[in-house]
This record gives structure tokens, C-alpha cells and sequence, in this order.
């Protein structure tokens, strides 16, 4: 039975404020705007368990399989607002991902080519799992394409490795992890020779054309790197894969609890189809080989371990998904069919089959396994489990329609029309022994919509939030997602994921340890070897040091750059103009950008992150000199009498400046303490970052009053003006704490 | 700075009457609760609107908002904005004022999901941006602009520039893809463009770091800086009806090497005539490293830099009838400083510090500048410009010869409009302008016309450009205002220390502006958005059969069904092929090893569903085809095996099928090729990796040293001296390790004592806090030991 409330007392006196305060603050009222837009009582429902006031966390993080886009791309629920794209498969320029030399060197561990890969395919990702239950940390995608697999970190959603299949030519684009995050799984697709030779497609297919499935051996260590960082890796040497004959394979999923040994998967070969079962423990000890230097366990070897068997369907099925209690699998096809994990499991173990196919797998009668079955509609094309024991939803791609059905009682408990034909279907933490039961997503392939805006025929993909927290089951936004080709997503409850703000100085993000390269302040060096030159040089608000660097033509030259900021947001990034390099330096952050100086000129460089009132100042100039340069260097103009006493003139001036912008910045100290800034994380953090601001400026003060003594009035000008621009940035920051602390103050907003 | 004290107190006026309504509207919105979601995930049940508003904490500002901006399937959005990507290379198209993301459209950087940079064609496309023939696969777009017709948006075509490599991408809004690329040959930098003309006569694009603008290499002294380095500001002619920009026709405005920054075209009486703004006029550039004081210090230094004012239609004119002396340098026109100064066509006029957008008003009479560095928005009279150009009535030349109109000659008037102003956009109602400013975080509304603040709203954080409907355009829409916001701190859902930005819907239909929508940009950085109505353009969904979209005209690979063939040439092997009915033809393809392979495919689907990706498993082949679109694939069939071919309807929910498989036959030599290729490469990276850094201060550390330099202690500290804060030397004996380990982990605490007090005024600081971690605190306490110790050993042997 689903939880019912009644409309409340509260709801009808908050409509009588709402609508006194419409008037009192004389503008449009709920009901103007409504009738105005054209929206119903439903639609203002729908809109307000959709919106996402100022400020406000979403309740889950959904992660989307992006197909070709090879691309990570996460939102919020319930809100479907996006909030960040992350290069996987493919490279992506705002993060400097596969631009600078740290990301390249991961890709191009992912590469058994001479070449890095530009794009993946990656459909069905996994989050990774402690008991059955989603821990936060790591997110895994198979690139069905480029036969590669790759691990995100969720502390700070980047790319931590991508490592190339060793056997498969073409993989399925979807992976699953085991109940503890033992193994990441990964299987092919369509079959193909796996010995890098070409075969004869009707006289050999059976005998020289493969399939497997592969366990990844993930390891997740309990000890942090010296940056603090916890990063699992895989490991290919503890890695396996079961050989199987020609399937073309599909969808699977893994068994938890109970079953949690358990593999299950689509597979179809000659018309027929089947769900192929693997119990992971009979056969993890049981390699028989090793090809192209990776570990293989052959289709024998597993069948005489009974770890492997497969079940014929009557039909199709387009998913296969364990229940969350791991007690049963369930097929997604026009009469989904409820399958008992006990029963299979005593099959194998008593070897209860009634014949063989390709590859003398045995084979399991389906009726004697199975529970029951119940049909849906036309073209069933997903399920997704809930909170509530044995609630499942399928969706029929024809009937337009998604029918919540309970696979215990294996009745239907309610359907909902809608007005797209609904493809994949995601509930947060569906996948997971813990499924969510107020949101259920549905993608619409299709995605034609008369009032959406025409931009010309690359359309973004769509999908619905479907609110499902009671019996009337409504859909009740509509989400567009670009540069997607979307797929299954799986989404976690926001506070499991603990993302870090910065990064231990000097982190190449990468590998997660600290980078041989990482420069402090005061540190910055240009070393040379030979032609080979390396740039060791950090980034804070508003300038690159160094600044001025000049090399030969030829030269081969490296930045080594580390953003030496603290402060929350404040990334800064690089390039050099027409050298084709970027990087994206978020705080702490240490990455490198290698190229060959082979034109020679004048090219600045600069931050391409907008990061203060100055940004546009954090600039610098490389120079390469052309082999054998001849031309002279023109003698410096000295200052004249006049000018320096311009100078003299100007730092006093300045200094009148510095004194009042203290002044102002005294007052906004004054105020924040007065009101207790320091009980307000966010605040506190801007005020800490504001006070780094002039603890910097120190340096420039001294050069200043160092020059001013020495009569040198140009410098001592100058330096008071940089003194100048970090009393600017105390202030902005400043500013920024003095408002937030307002509206804290003011109730949240 | 008086003033900015008084405009701080004044702040603090408003935000208090503010504070206090707001207060009242929480208190009638319900208590508030954080996050909403039953950490169980349990059912919330049928909810009445009241339920919703109660769980989710939303007050009446909040339900107001939502009902403007939820935007369900039956109404249609008002609006498609059109942003830079920034470093992301692309443009980044969103709704209004729904805020739903709806397409990158790429321009300087491959994308796999539209296909740009995979096909043939597409490839061919972005080799026409590489500079000097280097590969450059990605780009900083920074300031889209629409074609124009009589000052309004046409909606025929966008531009945007690439500042990191100075190029103009040019976008059909018939299908919103690029279709061309122009290379600025003289700049190294750019970052004024793209701003349309009126009619579209000229994209305006101004350089940004100036450069030798024959590109090639002079020592740098500030003697040559100023002899050899040049900006600038080119006109690219244009083509309305076309969408071409015809290099030819254009030219480019050489300008002294300050730093020029946007610009904007003159329009009614203005127009002709072209503004652009600068910093940098000081010419100053830094080395932190050899001692000079950094780039930020000595180019603000000067009160006020240069708007540069120029006259395209006459200058136009004068190089068609020969008459001005023009310079050709890199195969481009270039008019002279001294040219341009002897015809009328250049001049300087003082704007406020450092200023970022000049924005020309939709009457065209007025010019608003805002300075960064300047708290006011200035108000410049193109009337009075005109009397002063006319009368000669000049305060003199700069130090290249350009004549300089005394500000007070110029100005119609200046307010002032919060600290950090940056760049203005227009409304509907004659006079109304809304400045960001950047230092505040806010948007202010105010009257130009009669020079006075009217309304400011706080954005969050750092607005940096803002864009209202049509408001650069003779006629702005108003309604609907967006601030482009650069930092989004505590915005959102954290994702890791790289923050999306935050674009805030600002509802500007009422007196009182209000904020009504906050949206994450989930990748690039935009730093500038146009609004364009959905009524003003109108874009097609499909190609007729056989289009190359990258010319728009029928490719020459065009396959008719049925005429599908596979042509074998040396050592190429090209497959002219048709995707009909969800399926390819040919099927199977058959090479050898080392063979080149090239597919041309014709998508004869019609429909809005017909979009396919054809690919080639394990080969990194693959492209997108719309619906009527010829396209061809390409790649060296290096590796031999059997490599499923594959199509993938985007727009069904089907699996991506199996059409059939590419059989690459084993050969020897191309094997051995391939095998010397990948060890040489990897080779390559282990001989990068070997490097190993000499001397960098990892080596030979005491014990709790690293923590104490990641921590910035040094910035302040140091052993046996006084610094920016007291000398560490034998501080362990003078305070406790309890003692220190509170003082480090939370300074604030300790704020009161008496000693730290008299510390604080004596230094002038106080210590902040530097976020030390528990398991740090102890390294750095040991550190100190150390350190003390060792100092002591090194003066006591002196001794």
C-alpha cells in the first residue's frame, strides 16, 4: 500500500499568505502568471516539486550513459539541472582532459595503438558498491566502441584510468560491479577472432569467432595517497575472462546478496535467445590460458566448474536486472518473466538440465526456474525496481505507457500514459540493494516535441521525471541533455558522494600523487637540458610566474604549472596562443602542457579562466628566437628628470589609495566580525581566502617601500600598484563574504 | 574611494530594508528544511501543492519563480540563448526561460555526438583553422554575435571568435552547424569579436595581447615593445546572403600596442562608425621572474585607458577607390596608424580604468563604457563626439600620432554604479540600462539618460558579461535578463573542485528586477550569451539527399540506392555506400592490412528519426549522419583482424546493429609497421616520464617540511628572522604542542587573548586560518622542532 497524506490545514493558510503577499508586494500573483503562461493546477505542482530555489541541493546525483559522446555527464534530481560534463572516452578542452600531459599519458595507457582514441561508446555505467549498497566513490564505464574501460574518482569527478580490452575487438557498451566492488564486469558484444587475424565469416564463425565476459579485479586501497586521495585502481594481471562460443551479447547484470556470485546476461545466436548465467566463484581459480598476455578461462573449464549455464527465452528480452533482494532476475520483454536465483542456482550446482547448446553449455528448462511472468504491453524496453518490496516499473516503448507491477504477487499495480513513447528507465539507487521510490526517469528516444525549438537537425536527447511517490503516477518535467545519446543512468543519494573542494598542493590528479613537478611559491625555475626545456611555474590571482620566457626554435618546452590558490572556485586554466596546449588548473592542482616550439614569434599566453577583476591581466609572453637569429638588441630608454618625478608623483598618490581601500576593507572586516561570520562555512572560507589575498600582497609592500627608499620611483609606483590590486581582490572576496553573510543572516537565501 | 565608501554604506541601507521583507516572507513560507529527500528513500506520498511548498522549504518569491520558468511540453520556450564555450572550444545553447541545456554546437574542438571533426568533411573543415599548419584541436570561443539586417537580428547567421587562437567561426542558424572558418593572419591574440555591423557588412574583431603583427620574433625591451608590437582591430566583410566572409574585402585598423578589449558597431546616427575599448594603454608588460613588477600592477596604472573610435565606411570606401595608403602584411590589408589618423578615420577618447564592455545604446546616440578598476559606467555622447571630430577640438595626440578627445568633450555624464563594472545591456523602455558589476556581484538597473541608479539585484557570484533580449539590437525585448555569473561556490550540488558557472535568470518585466532561476553551465566557460526570440529564426530538420553540410551542396559522393559499389585503387580501397531503411549497404567490406580505407555514406533517411552513427569497431571510425547528409569516413587499416560494423539509430531505443564486418587480411610488413610505430611511441613516453626534476624542494626535507610549505606557513614565517609574522625560532619552548595544535587548527579561537592581540597590532595580521588537517597539524608542530633545532646547531658552529 502506497503512503497517502490529505491536503493539510498548512496548505490552504500558506494559498491565503501567498495570496496577501502578492498584493502587498505589488506585483504579479501566482494566478496572473499562471494565466498568463497557460499552466494548470498540475503543471504549478509540478513546478514547484521540480524547482530549485536559490541555493538548494538536489536529492540525487544521476550519472548518464552518454553513448557516442564518450563522455560523463551528471545532474540533479529532481530538478534535471545539469551540472557538469567530464571527458572519459573523448577528449574534452575545459578540463584540459587528453590536452595536457597527465591526462594524455592515462589515455594513452588505454591505447595498444600508436594513437590515442577520440571517442568511446559508453551506454549503462555502474557505481561502486559496499554490501550491495552504493559507497560514493567510484563510477565505471565500458567503451563499447574502442573496446576500453574507464574509472571516474567521486571525490573529484575526473578520469583516474582507462585501460584498453585485451581480447575483445568490440564490447558491450555497459559494466556492472559485484556486490563489494570485487570485480567490475565487461563483456563483448558481437563476436569476433580475438588473435588480430581475419577469418572466413561463414566457414569459420564458429569455430575461430569469440565472446566472453570479463571480471576486472578492482582494487580500492585503504590507505590515501600522499595527496590524500583514495584511487582504486584495476588491475589486469587479477583479471579473467570466460571464454565463450560466438553470442552476440548484451545486457547483464550481477546478483547481490544471496546471489551475489552470480552473473546474468542477454545472449542470442541463431535466431534464439538466452540469458547466460555465470557464478563467478566456481570459476575465478579455474584460468586454463593466457592470450595477448591476459588471463583466460575456457568455455570447458567453467562448464566443468558448474559456474556457467544458460536459460532459452520464449522471447526476446531487451534487459535483464536482478531484484534488489537478489532473489530473483527479471527479463524486460513483453511478458517479463520473473526468474528464481534458488532455483537456478540448484540447477547448476545439481546439473538439472535439459540439453546443450553452442559450446556444450548446458542448458536450463526457463519453466523449471521460473517464477511467473507478466505481460506489460508492446515492446517493453526496461525495468527499474523501488523502494517498496516487489514494486517494479516497466516501460512499453508502443503503448506509450510505464506499468508499476509487483513481481512478488506478479500483478500490475498501476500504469501511467504518457505522451512519448518511453525507452530506459532509471529509479535513484535502482540498481543498488536500496532503490529510491519518489523519481522514476524515462528516456524518450525519440524525442519529438511540436513546441520545443527547432535548432537545425542535431536535437538534444530527451528523457521525463516521472513522479511516482503515490498511486497517481505523473510525468512531470521534461529534461533535454545535449552532446548525449543518452542511455541508462544510475543515481545515487547526494549525500553519499563527499567531493573535495581543492586539491593537496602539487596533485597531479591523474595518478593522485603528488607531482614531481609541483613548484611553490617563490620556487618557479626554468631548467634546460639540451634542447629540452621545462617550465616549473605556478598560478594565483592575477599573474603567471613567470611571465616573460623565452626558448630557441626547436626547443621542446613543458609547463609544469601548479595553481598555488586555496580558495574554493578558484581554477585557473592556461594556454598559449596558437600552440593548440590547454590546461584546467583547479586549486592544488599540478598538470604540464608539452609542445614542440617549432614556429618562432611572439606568443602570449594567459589564464583562460575568468578568475578575478584582473583575470584579463593574468598574462605572460613566450618568445621563441629563430635559429641563428642575427639582429640586435635595442638599447632601453632611460627615464627622463620629468618622468620620475611623474612616478614620485603617482606612488603617492597610490599610497593615498592604499590607505583609504584599507579603510574600506577595515569596515567590511568590521562588519563580518560583528555578525559572527565565522559560524558560516561558506563565509568563513571567503574571509580566510580574503585575509590570503593580503597576506600576499606583503611581498609587493615590501618591494614598494624597498624602491620608494631607494628613489627608484617607476618600480616603487609599480609595486605599490600590485600591492594595490591584492588589497582589490581582499576586497572583492571580501564583498562576496560581506553578501553571502547578509543573506545568511536574512534566512538562508 | 570616498565615494566607495558611501556607496558601501548605502548598500548596507538597502540590504538591511531588504533583510527585513525577507525575513517576513520566510516566516510566512514555513520553516525551512534542508534537501527535502527521505534519506530512505521512502515514498513522500500524494502531496497537495501546500505539502510540496512545506517539504521543499520554497517561500513565495520561490513559487513565483518556478511557475515563470517550468515550461511544460504544451508552451514553448520564448527564447534559445547562444554562449561561448570558452575553453571548451564550442557554443553552448540553452531555453528561456526554462533553462534547459539544448546543444554545443562545436566549433574549435572535435565532438563525437555531432560527428564535427570525424568525417572527412568535417575534418577538412577544422584544417582550414590550423595556424601556420599546426594542429590545433581546440579553441577559447569568448563573444558570439547574430547577423543583422537594419540593426536587427535576421536570424541568418552567428559568429564567435577563438581568442587563443585568433580565428572566427561562422554558424548557419538554417542548421546551427559551422560552415566556416577564418584565420586572422596578423594577430597572435584576439578577443573583441565577433560584433555584426548594422547590415552585416563588417564582423568587427580586435586583437587583445598585442604582437608583432608580421608574426615574427624581436627581442623585448620596452624599446621594441613599443616599435614592434601592434594591435589592432580587423573588418571582416560579410555577406549576409551568403554567410561568407570575404578575406579579400577586409581589413584590418592597425592600432598601438595597447590592449584592445570589446567593441561594438555605431548604429542610426553612429553608424559607420566602430567603438573599442583597451587596458593596457600604460604598454607595460611584466616579468615577475627577472624582478618587474607583474602584468596586473603596470597595466592598470593609469587612471583611465583609450576608447578607440573608428570610421569603417569611410575608411571602406577610401581603399576602394585607392585613395589611402594601406600596407599588405601576411597577404592582409592593413591601414597605418598615420593613414588612418591623416584621413579622419581613428581616434582616442579617455574611458574609465580598465574597462571591459562598450556597448553602444539602441539609438545609437549614446556609448556606455564601464571600467573594471573605476566604479562608474560613463556615458559617452556620439553627438558631442562628432562636434569635437568636426571643430578639431583635440587635447592632443597619444605617442603614435592619434588625436585624443578631452573626456569632457565626449562625456555626456557618469554614475556611479557599484565597484567592478563591466558591461551593459539595453531594455525595452527608452533610457533603462542594466550594468554588471563584477567586485559587488550584482546587477544594476539605471537610467542613462538621466544619469541615475534605479535598481540593483545581488547575483551569484561575479557576474561577469549579461545579456537581455535583442539588447544590443535597436529594439531590446527586455523581459528577460541572464547574469553570467563566474563562480558558483555554493551554488549547487558539489562536484569536485571544478565548479560548473552560473547562469542566473533575472525576471526585468516588473520595476523590481528579481532572480527567478539559477542554472549550472555543466562544461565551458561563457563569457558571453546572446538571446535570440524562437520567432526570429527558423532552422530546418533535414537535408536533402546526397548534402555535404559543410559546403551545402550535393556531395560528389552521392549514392544512389541500388548504386552502392566498392572501387579498389593501389592502395586505397573506397566503398560508396547508402544507409537506407535502418541499413548499410555494403554490408562487408574487405581489405589487407596497411590498406586505406575510405567510406562514403549517403543517409537517405527523411524523417526527424533518420540520424545514424555508422562505426568500425576498435578503429576510432566513426560519424554521425543526418538525415540527407553524405558523409565520408577515413582511416589506415593498420591492425588486421575481423571488426564488426555497426549502425546506431540515435533516435530509437534499438541496440546499435551489427551490418557486417570489416575483414583486414594479415600482412607482414604493414604488421611489423604497426608494432615498430607503438613501441616507438611508447618509448616516447617513458623517455617523458624519465625526466625527474633537479632540486626541486622535495629532496633533502625535514620531517613535516612539505606540510609546512603546502600550507603557505612560509608566506609569514621563518626560523632566526622577524617576516611577515613572528620568528618560529624555538617556538616549541615558548608555547606547548596543545597549545600549538589549537593555534594552528583554528587561529580565530585564540583571536582574544592578549598576547596574540598585541601580535596582531604589532603585525598588522592575523594568522588565518589554513584549513590544517588533523593528521598535518602534528608534522608541522614536529616541523618546528626540527627546524629550531637545526637553526640553532647552524648559528651555535658559526659561533
Amino acid at each position: 500500500m502506497l503512503k497517502k497524506a490529505n491536503p493539510t490545514m498548512f496548505g490552504i493558510v500558506f494559498f491565503l499568505m501567498f495570496a496577501m503577499l502578492g498584493q502587498l508586494l505589488a506585483q504579479q500573483t501566482l494566478e496572473d502568471v499562471k494565466k498568463a503562461r497557460g499552466l494548470n493546477d498540475d503543471d504549478v505542482l509540478a513546478a514547484v516539486k521540480t524547482f530549485m530555489p536559490r541555493g538548494g541541493r538536489d536529492e540525487y546525483f544521476a550519472f548518464v550513459g552518454t553513448g557516442n559522446s564518450g563522455t560523463m555527464i551528471v545532474y540533479g534530481i529532481p530538478s534535471m539541472r545539469i551540472y557538469k560534463y567530464v571527458g572519459v572516452f573523448s577528449p574534452e578542452p575545459w578540463q584540459g582532459y587528453g590536452y595536457d600531459d597527465e591526462s594524455i599519458l592515462m589515455l594513452k595507457k588505454g591505447s595498444s595503438d600508436n594513437r590515442i582514441y577520440s571517442y568511446g561508446d559508453m551506454r549503462y555505467p555502474a557505481l561502486s558498491e559496499t554490501n550491495g549498497e552504493y559507497n560514493g566513490k567510484y563510477l565505471f564505464y565500458s567503451d563499447g566502441a574502442n573496446s576500453r574501460i574507464a574509472m571516474l574518482g567521486l571525490d573529484d569527478f575526473e578520469t583516474k584510468q582507462v585501460l584498453p580490452h585485451p581480447l575483445f575487438v568490440n564490447c558491450f557498451p555497459g559494466v556492472a560491479v559485484t556486490e563489494n566492488t570485487e570485480f567490475v564486469i565487461q563483456s563483448s558484444q558481437y563476436p569476433a577472432p580475438w588473435e588480430n587475424k581475419s577469418a572466413d565469416l561463414e566457414k569459420e564463425f564458429d569455430s575461430k569467432f569469440k565472446s566472453g565476459v570479463t571480471f576486472w579485479k578492482f582494487v580500492d586501497p585503504k590507505e590515501a595517497t600522499r595527496s590524500g586521495h583514495h584511487i582504486g585502481r584495476m588491475i589486469k594481471e587479477e583479471s579473467f575472462t570466460v571464454e565463450l562460443p560466438p553470442f552476440t551479447l548484451d545486457y547483464f547484470d550481477t546478483g547481490r546478496k544471496g546471489s551475489n556470485t552470480f552473473v546474468v546476461g542477454l545472449a542470442s545466436k541463431d535466431g534464439k535467445n538466452y540469458v547466460y548465467v555465470i557464478d563467478y566463484s566456481k570459476i575465478q581459480d579455474k584460468v586454463s590460458s593466457r592470450v595477448n598476455e591476459a588471463n583466460v578461462v575456457s568455455t570447458k573449464a567453467a562448464i566443468d566448474a558448474k559456474g556457467l549455464a544458460m536459460i532459452e527465452l520464449p522471447e526476446a528480452a531487451r534487459k535483464v536486472k536482478v531484484t534488489p533482494d537478489g532473489k530473483y532476475f527479471i527479463t524486460a520483454s513483453d511478458n517479463a518473466m520473473v526468474f528464481d536465483f534458488d532455483k537456478v542456482a540448484s540447477s547448476m550446482a545439481n546439473g538439472t538440465f535439459s540439453g546443450k547448446t553452442a559450446g556444450d553449455i548446458p542448458l536450463i528448462d526457463a519453466n523449471s526456474v521460473m517464477k511467473g511472468k507478466v505481460n506489460i504491453g508492446k515492446d517493453v524496453m526496461d525495468i527499474a525496481f523501488d523502494y517498496r518490496d516487489g514494486v517494479v516499473y516497466a516501460s512499453a516503448f508502443s503503448d506509450k505507457k510505464i506499468v508499476r507491477w509487483n513481481y512478488n504477487d506478479l500483478k500490475t499495480e498501476g500504469e501511467v500514459a504518457l505522451t512519448f513513447k518511453p525507452a530506459m528507465l532509471m529509479t535513484p539507487q535502482g540498481m543498488s540493494a536500496a532503490p529510491h521510490s519518489n523519481y522514476l526517469v524515462a528516456v524518450d528516444k525519440e524525442g519529438l516535441y511540436d513546441n520545443y525549438p527547432n535548432v537545425g537537425p542535431v536535437r538534444p536527447s530527451f528523457q521525463h521525471l516521472i513522479d511516482i511517490s503515490s498511486d497517481n503516477m505523473r510525468d512531470i518535467y521534461t529534461m533535454s541533455l545535449p552532446q548525449a545519446n543518452i542511455y541508462g543512468s544510475v543515481a545515487v543519494l547526494r549525500t553519499t558522494i563527499k567531493p573535495i573542494i581543492r586539491y593537496a598542493l602539487g596533485t597531479n590528479t591523474r595518478t593522485g600523487e603528488i607531482s614531481d613537478f609541483k613548484t611553490v611559491a617563490g620556487q618557479e625555475k626554468i631548467e634546460r637540458q639540451g634542447n629540452r626545456v621545462h617550465v616549473f611555474g605556478t598560478l594565483i590571482r592575477s599573474h603567471i610566474t613567470p611571465e616573460i620566457v623565452e626558448v630557441n626554435e626547436g626547443d621542446v618546452v613543458t609547463f609544469h604549472l601548479t595553481n598555488l590558490e586555496r580558495a574554493e572556485d578558484e581554477t585557473h586554466g592556461f594556454t598559449i596562443n596558437t600552440y593548440g596546449k590547454h590546461g584546467s588548473f583547479e586549486p592544488g592542482k599540478t598538470a604540464s602542457l608539452t609542445f614542440v616550439a617549432d614556429r618562432p614569434g611572439v606568443f602570449p599566453y594567459y589564464c583562460t579562466e575568468f578568475c578575478s577583476a584582473l583575470h584579463l591581466e593574468m598574462e605572460g609572453i613566450l618568445l621563441v628566437k629563430p635559429k641563428n637569429w642575427k639582429g640586435k638588441v635595442e638599447k632601453e630608454v632611460a627615464l627622463t628628470k620629468e618622468e620620475l618625478e611623474q612616478y614620485k608623483k603617482q606612488y603617492e598618490k597610490k599610497i593615498e589609495v592604499i590607505k583609504q581601500t584599507g579603510d574600506v576593507i577595515n569596515g567590511v572586516v568590521k562588519f563580518l566580525k560583528e555578525n559572527d561570520y565565522a559560524k558560516y562555512p561558506y563565509v568563513k572560507a571567503l574571509v580566510e581566502d580574503a585575509f590570503d589575498q593580503l597576506e600576499k600582497g606583503k611581498f609587493a609592500k615590501e618591494n614598494y617601500e624597498k624602491y620608494a627608499k631607494e628613489g627608484k620611483w617607476k618600480d616603487a609606483f609599480l609595486w605599490a600598484e600590485q600591492y594595490w590590486q591584492y588589497q582589490v581582490k581582499t576586497a572583492d572576496v571580501g564583498l562576496r563574504a560581506k553578501t553571502l553573510l547578509e543573506e545568511k543572516l536574512q534566512g538562508g537565501k | 574611494m570616498k565615494k566607495v565608501n558611501k556607496f558601501i554604506r548605502k548598500s548596507l541601507l538597502v540590504t538591511a530594508i531588504f533583510a527585513f521583507s525577507a525575513l517576513f516572507l520566510v516566516n510566512c513560507g514555513g520553516e525551512k528544511k534542508s534537501g527535502g529527500a527521505g534519506l530512505d528513500g521512502a515514498p513522500f506520498g500524494d502531496e497537495s501543492f501546500g505539502d510540496v511548498v512545506k517539504r521543499r522549504g520554497l517561500n513565495a518569491q520561490d513559487v513565483l519563480a518556478a511557475v515563470k520558468t517550468y515550461t511544460p511540453d504544451k508552451i514553448a520556450d520564448e527564447y534559445v540563448s547562444l554562449n561561448s564555450g570558452g575553453q571548451a572550444g564550442n557554443m553552448i545553447m540553452y531555453t528561456v526561460p526554462s533553462m534547459r541545456m539544448l546543444k554545443y554546437v562545436p566549433t574549435a574542438a572535435r565532438q563525437p555526438y555531432n560527428g564535427y571533426g570525424y568525417s572527412v568533411e568535417t575534418k577538412k573543415m577544422m584544417e582550414t583553422g590550423f595556424i601556420d599548419g599546426a594542429e590545433i584541436l581546440w579553441g577559447d570561443t569568448h563573444h558570439p554575435g547574430f547577423s543583422e539586417t537594419d540593426g536587427l537580428y535576421n536570424g541568418k547567421w552567428a559568429a564567435i571568435n577563438d581568442k587563443a587562437n585568433p580565428r572566427i567561426y561562422i554558424i548557419s542558424l538554417n542548421d546551427w552547424e559551422l560552415k566556416q572558418i577564418v584565420q586572422n593572419p596578423i594577430f597572435r591574440c584576439d578577443h573583441g569579436g565577433c560584433f555584426f555591423t548594422p547590415n552585416s557588412e563588417y564582423i568587427m574583431e580586435a586583437a587583445q595581447y598585442p604582437a608583432p603583427l608580421d608574426r615574427k620574433y624581436y627581442p623585448l625591451t620596452e624599446a621594441t615593445f613599443e616599435k614592434y608590437w601592434r594591435g589592432g582591430l580587423t573588418y571582416w566583410k560579410f555577406n549576409n546572403e551568403t554567410g561568407k566572409v570575404d578575406e579579400r574585402n577586409s581589413f584590418t585598423f592597425e592600432f598601438p600596442p595597447y590592449t584592445q578589449d570589446l567593441s561594438d558597431a555605431g548604429k542610426n546616427a553612429s553608424y559607420g562608425w566602430g567603438f573599442t575599448n583597451s587596458f593596457c594603454s600604460e604598454m607595460y608588460f611584466g616579468g615577475i621572474e627577472s624582478g618587474r613588477a607583474p602584468f596586473e600592477a603596470g597595466c592598470s596604472s593609469k587612471d583611465t585607458d583609450y576608447l578607440h573610435v573608428t570610421n569603417w565606411k569611410k575608411a571602406a570606401e577610401l581603399i576602394k577607390s585607392g585613395k589611402i595608403k594601406t600596407k599588405r602584411i601576411n597577404g592582409h590589408t592593413v591601414i597605418p596608424i598615420e593613414s588612418a589618423v591623416k584621413h579622419g578615420l581613428l581616434y582616442l577618447i579617455p574611458e574609465p580604468k580598465s574597462p571591459h564592455g562598450v556597448d553602444v545604446d539602441p539609438s545609437g546616440d549614446y556609448i556606455i563604457v564601464a571600467g573594471k578598476l573605476d566604479s562608474h559606467a560613463w556615458v559617452y555622447s556620439f553627438k558631442k563626439i562628432m562636434d569635437a571630430i568636426k571643430n578639431k577640438k583635440f587635447e592632443g595626440t597619444d605617442k603614435f600620432g592619434i588625436p585624443i578627445i578631452a573626456l569632457e568633450d565626449a562625456l555626456h555624464g557618469s554614475v556611479e554604479v557599484g565597484l567592478g563594472p563591466l558591461h551593459n545591456q539595453y531594455d525595452d523602455q527608452k533610457g533603462i540600462v542594466y550594468t554588471s558589476i563584477y567586485v559587488d556581484s550584482r546587477v544594476t538597473k539605471w537610467d542613462y539618460l538621466n544619469l541615475k541608479v534605479l535598481d540593483y539585484v545581488s547575483s551569484h557570484y561575479n557576474i561577469g558579461h549579461l545579456v537581455s533580449a535583442h539588447g544590443d539590437t535597436k529594439k531590446p525585448h527586455g523581459k528577460y535578463l541572464i547574469s553570467l555569473d563566474k563562480l558558483s561556490i555554493d551554488r549547487f550540488n558539489p562536484v569536485g573542485p571544478l565548479h560548473p558557472q552560473n547562469h542566473q535568470l533575472i525576471d526585468i518585466d516588473a520595476d523590481k528586477m528579481r532572480i527567478i532561476y539559477d542554472m549550472p553551465l555543466p562544461m565551458g566557460e561563457p563569457h558571453y550569451t546572446a538571446l535570440i526570440s524562437v520567432k526570429d529564426f527558423k532552422s530546418v530538420d533535414k537535408y536533402d539527399v546526397g548534402t555535404d553540410i559543410t559546403t551545402m551542396k550535393k556531395s560528389k559522393y552521392y549514392t544512389a540506392v541500388g548504386k552502392e559499389r566498392v572501387v579498389k585503387r593501389g592502395k586505397t580501397v573506397e566503398v560508396f555506400g547508402t544507409i537506407n531503411n535502418g541499413k548499410v549497404t555494403p554490408n562487408n567490406i574487405s581489405v589487407n592490412q596497411g590498406q586505406k580505407v575510405v567510406i562514403h555514406l549517403t543517409n537517405h533517411g527523411q524523417s526527424k528519426l533518420d540520424h545514424y552513427v555508422y562505426e568500425v569497431s576498435a578503429y576510432d571510425a566513426m560519424y554521425r549522419w543526418r538525415p540527407g547528409e553524405t558523409a565520408s569516413i577515413e582511416f589506415v587499416a593498420e591492425k588486421a583482424g575481423m571488426f564488426p560494423l555497426l549502425l546506431d539509430k540515435i533516435h530509437s531505443p534499438a541496440n546499435r546493429e551489427l551490418q557486417g564486418y570489416l575483414a583486414v587480411k594479415f600482412n607482414q610488413a604493414a604488421e611489423n609497421a604497426r608494432l615498430l610505430a607503438y613501441s616507438k611511441r611508447v618509448q616516447a613516453d617513458m623517455q617523458m616520464q624519465a625526466f625527474k626534476p633537479s632540486a626541486i624542494e622535495i629532496k633533502n626535507l625535514l620531517p613535516g617540511e612539505m606540510e609546512f610549505l603546502n600550507y603557505g606557513c612560509n608566506a609569514c614565517h621563518k626560523f632566526g628572522s622577524e617576516f611577515n609574522g613572528p620568528d618560529l625560532l624555538m617556538v616549541d619552548k615558548r608555547r606547548d604542542d596543545k597549545w600549538l595544535k589549537s593555534w594552528i587548527l583554528n587561529p580565530e579561537k585564540h583571536y582574544s587573548e592578549p598576547d596574540i592581540e598585541a601580535m596582531r597590532q604589532k603585525y598588522k595580521l592575523a594568522m588565518p586560518n589554513q584549513n590544517v588537517s588533523e593528521k598535518d597539524v602534528g608534522k608541522i608542530i614536529q616541523y618546528l622542532k626540527a627546524k629550531s633545532e637545526a637553526v640553532m646547531k647552524e648559528m651555535t658552529s658559526k659561533k
